[in-house]
């Protein structure tokens, strides 16, 4: 009787860690899938950053060939 | 009825603990997701700020003046060049406002801030560019620049028109 009270206790225990573990992990992807969503953004944002700066380089030297005319 | 006792209690100190430990796990980790994130954040803002700053300079100095010394040029033609400085000044404005995006809903914003400058400012090159064609094709019917001239200058605006196409379509993208 003790033998099997101990291995149910055991299975248990393995159990509630299993749960736990899976939890952590779960918790981890989350955590993760947000950093890529986050640094995918700033990627896009300094993307976006240089383009808007070639558009005004372009604006720019629109301007002055406008002026030389 | 004892061992089944014992069983209740360690099944639920087992899950008690397992319990304690997930949510200090989740704690932790959410601690320093956040603290990694601004960290990078930070870093990656600081970069933005300088070119924003620097951009921001750069129009003050160059291309906004330029601007204004354009609009007071055609005052008489147009009579627009309040609005045109004020569209200049609210642009300059927008590159303010996006200066620090603090979370993800900023970030987006401030892309689709500079998406849409970025569209304004193309559209009105492009019409800058179309009358400049036809100022060209004036010039040389009068004889004001020579063959060379024209062609040099048709060949600029042909390739101001082909980047202005390539940043219209890397913006749409």
């Amino acid at each position: 009787m003790k033998k099997h009270t101990l291995i149910l206790a055991m299975v248990a225990g393995s159990l509630a860690a299993c749960s736990s573990e899976t939890e952590h992990v779960e918790n981890q992807i989350e955590a993760t899938q947000e950093e890529v969503v986050a640094t995918e953004l700033m990627e896009e944002l300094e993307s976006v950053t240089e383009i808007n700066d070639e558009v005004n380089a372009l604006s720019q030297e629109v301007d002055q060939l406008l002026e030389e005319l | 009825m004892k061992s089944i006792i014992i069983v209740a209690a360690l099944l639920f100190s087992g899950i008690s603990f397992a319990q304690g430990k997930s949510k200090e796990h989740k704690k932790e980790h959410k601690h320093d997701v956040s603290k990694e994130h601004d960290h990078k954040k930070d870093h990656k803002n600081k970069h933005h700020d300088e070119k924003t700053e620097e951009h921001d300079e750069h129009k003050a100095h160059g291309h906004d003046k330029h601007a204004d010394k354009h609009a007071d040029k055609n005052k008489g033609k147009h009579g627009n060049s309040a609005e045109h400085r004020q569209d200049g000044k609210h642009r300059n404005e927008n590159s303010i406002k996006t200066e620090k995006p603090v979370n993800d809903e900023e970030v987006r914003e401030v892309i689709d801030v500079k998406k849409e400058e970025s569209r304004t400012v193309l559209t009105e090159a492009e019409e800058k560019i179309a009358s400049a064609k036809v100022k060209l094709e004036e010039l040389l019917k009068a004889g004001t620049i020579t063959k060379e001239s024209y062609l040099l200058t048709k060949e600029k605006l042909s390739a101001l028109s082909k980047r202005s196409i390539d940043l219209k379509l890397k913006v749409a993208e």
